[in-house]
């Protein structure tokens, strides 16, 4: 059984295969039979109770993100068992304490506003990172203290590298 | 005037418009010679060509925009022309000087035309001198934060603080408050430098709910002139258009008369000859006003291409060959509806980052009435140096309303794999009720909120099951990994083992046992 959170909304969801690429998908007890297959690159044709579907999916982070006609679904399966050991642990923990800025793309430092010991509020723009073009606003996402800065003015990074650390 | 023959030409440029570009050469036994960077071996332009010469570095200023390395792979490899196509130095009348000096044409308009309009400073006091309606603002550029304010308190907030070498919406930005004005004044220079390599910037009255909408036309070396009808290209995000469409629903054909006219006396009045475009904004009332003239062709042309069935590249080349316009005014038809939507490679689902990397996978939409202009392939790269327009999707319908539907269908065909795309935002764009009733204005994007419902009963469900199907089929792999493991592994300790099966197959002691039994 899986626990899957879409829009803070948990559901139960419980898969079986009966023949190959066919599933009985069962959601919050409504039951459905599930014809997928995979197309190229994670690409998922479903003929769901006779309605086809095309749906582009991706993992990242622990979170599928299921593109279907524009719309974007992202959606946490996780294990029933683990979900509840992890909800006791307390979960991930948030913004609290230090949290470092890393960069979704690869780009060029155009700017560094902050330095060591800079205090920032949430929202304030720490980093401005040049790519494809375009000027990117890098903002801290929470009020605090700058720590460390890991880049300077004209460095090229590439995707998830570190920026800043705000404590 | 002397009518030459090209035999082979230079494309200065990379990406969709190289390839758009050398497909009309190739259309007219021209033979094609491609420029590309570090960052573009593999690129689509590079394949396409008929030659192809390294040019430097992948930064556009020490590749794209080197003129001198430019000339030189022209003159060496014989071509009689060079092509810009749009940015890069399509609109550098250096450029223009250098080809000329080295007997290499280009293909584009003379400098003196270029000189003029190139400037909106210079090309707005043109345009009040030929009695063309333009917006108010400065003639100049403004000097300081300062000046800047002080002229914008005149002029009235709000306003649109642009770059006087500016162009697709780089260093402009609308601004409603001095306040707003004091935060912004640096960036938006700073942007205009990093842009253009010049920060000179001027101030114009911002028109509230404007309609951009422009005018192609084409001059010939002889005099002759003609516009082929408008393109709305109202739906912009950060004053970039994003999709365009021929016609628009914001004026009638007593104004489409009177906009082509205004046009052409724009174009005339600065002694042009190439295509180009007259760019107005229109306000609620269909009163329009000049905005500046692009001395390119733009990357918006197919819509134009596809409603008058005329090529305007091959035309361009034609007028750049000496040759006159082989048509009149009158012979110009706009036939049904054309859109087009570009594809950026952006995420808009998280403030449209731009998203360069490997395309993993791409499947391209077809079928009747529908154009794909691209630049990428299964497996190729998007670089970050670069615009990102990845590929622009045009279809033909005989109305606006199936020219949507049609788009709407192959906007689902579309699959771009490895990046993100803004495929799934014309998704959103192309069913929002105002955008299909043409409720739109050139703040459609930033005001408008676009519909977060699914577009089908089932989708969300269809979501969730394709994301546990997928769970599944993970762990049953991981299951199928580690039994495959036991079988090849014997004995030890069973602590040992379970710890360097975890680590081998990154996942938890838990999984692990999970998995054994």
């Amino acid at each position: 059984m899986y626990i899957a959170t879409l829009d803070n909304v948990e559901y139960k969801i419980s898969v079986k295969e009966i023949e190959p690429d066919k599933f009985e998908v069962v959601i919050d007890d409504k039951s459905y039979i599930v014809d997928a297959q995979l197309t190229e690159s994670s690409v998922y044709s479903l003929i769901i109770n006779g309605k086809s579907y095309e749906v582009n999916l991706d993992y990242k982070d622990g979170i599928y993100h299921v593109y279907n006609e524009g719309d974007l679904f992202k959606i946490e399966v996780m294990d029933e068992l683990k979900k509840r050991m992890l909800e006791k642990r307390g979960g991930a923990g948030g913004l609290e304490g230090a949290y470092t800025i890393k960069s979704e793309m690869p780009g060029k430092i155009v700017d560094v506003k902050v330095k060591e010991g800079d205090e920032v509020k949430e929202g304030d723009v720490v980093i401005i990172l040049e790519a494809m073009k375009m000027q990117n606003e890098i903002k801290s996402p929470k009020d605090g203290k700058i720590t460390e800065v890991f880049v300077q003015k004209d460095d090229v990074i590439e995707a998830d590298a570190k920026l800043v650390t705000v404590e | 005037m002397t009518v030459k023959n090209f035999k082979k030409v230079l494309v200065a440029n990379r990406g969709e418009i190289a390839i758009r570009v050398m497909r009309a050469c190739r259309k007219m036994g021209i033979e094609t010679v491609a420029v590309y960077s570090e960052a573009d071996r593999d690129a689509l332009h590079v394949r396409y060509a008929d030659e192809a010469y390294f040019i430097g570095p992948p930064a556009p200023a020490d590749s794209y925009l080197r003129i001198d390395k430019i000339v030189e792979v022209a003159v060496k490899s014989g071509c009689d022309a060079v092509h810009p196509g749009y940015g890069f130095l399509a609109e550098n009348s250096e450029f223009v000087k250098a080809c000329e000096a080295a007997g290499i044409t280009f293909i584009g308009p003379n400098t003196e035309s270029m000189y003029i309009l190139g400037d909106k400073t210079r090309s707005r006091q043109k345009m009040i001198e030929a009695g063309v309606p333009v917006v108010p603002g400065t003639k100049d550029p403004v000097e300081s934060l300062e000046e800047a304010l002080k002229v914008a308190e005149e002029i009235g907030y709000p306003i649109m603080f642009k770059a006087s070498a500016g162009g697709g919406g780089k260093g402009m930005r609308l601004i409603s408050s001095a306040e707003e004005f004091k935060q912004v004044y640096d960036l938006a220079k700073g942007e205009a430098l990093s842009a253009f390599g010049d920060d000179r910037m001027y101030i114009e009255k911002a028109i509230i709910k404007p309609r951009h909408v422009e005018i192609q036309i084409a001059v010939d070396k002889h005099g002759n002139a003609v516009h082929f009808y408008e393109r709305e290209c109202s739906i912009q995000r950060r004053h970039q258009k994003v999709i365009e469409e021929s016609p628009s629903m914001a004026i009638n054909d007593e104004v489409r008369h009177k906009m082509g006219e205004a046009a052409i006396k724009a174009v005339k009045a600065a002694n042009y000859d190439s295509v180009g475009t007259v760019e107005f904004l229109v306000d609620k009332d269909m009163n329009f006003y000049f905005l500046e003239v692009n001395t390119r062709i733009q990357v918006e042309h197919p819509v134009t291409e596809m409603v008058t069935g005329i090529d305007l590249i091959k035309l361009q080349i034609e007028i750049a060959e000496g040759k006159p316009i082989p048509f009149k005014q009158e012979d110009i038809k706009q036939v049904g509806h054309a859109i087009e939507c570009r594809i950026y490679a952006e995420d808009p689902d998280n403030n449209f980052m731009p998203s360069p990397g490997e395309v993993t996978g791409l499947r391209l939409p077809g079928g009747p009435g529908v154009r794909v202009d691209s630049g990428i392939y299964s497996r190729g790269n998007v670089p970050l140096y670069y615009d990102p327009i990845v590929a622009k999707l045009i279809v033909w319908d005989v109305n606006r309303e199936c020219a949507i539907n049609r788009m709407q269908r192959a906007l689902s065909e579309f699959v771009v794999k490895g990046i993100k795309t803004t495929i799934p935002f014309h998704q959103r764009v192309l069913r929002n009720e105002n955008f299909r009733k043409g409720n739109i204005s050139t703040d459609f994007i930033d005001k408008e909120v676009l519909p977060e419902k699914p577009t089908r009963e089932g989708s969300a469900e269809a979501a969730l099951a394709a994301a546990a199907i997928k769970e599944y089929l993970r762990e049953q792999e991981l299951r199928n990994q580690y039994q495959r493991f036991v079988e090849t592994c014997a004995g030890g300790s069973p602590w040992k083992e379970a710890g360097r099966r975890a680590a081998m197959f990154g996942v938890s002691f838990g999984d692990v046992y999970k998995y054994s039994t």
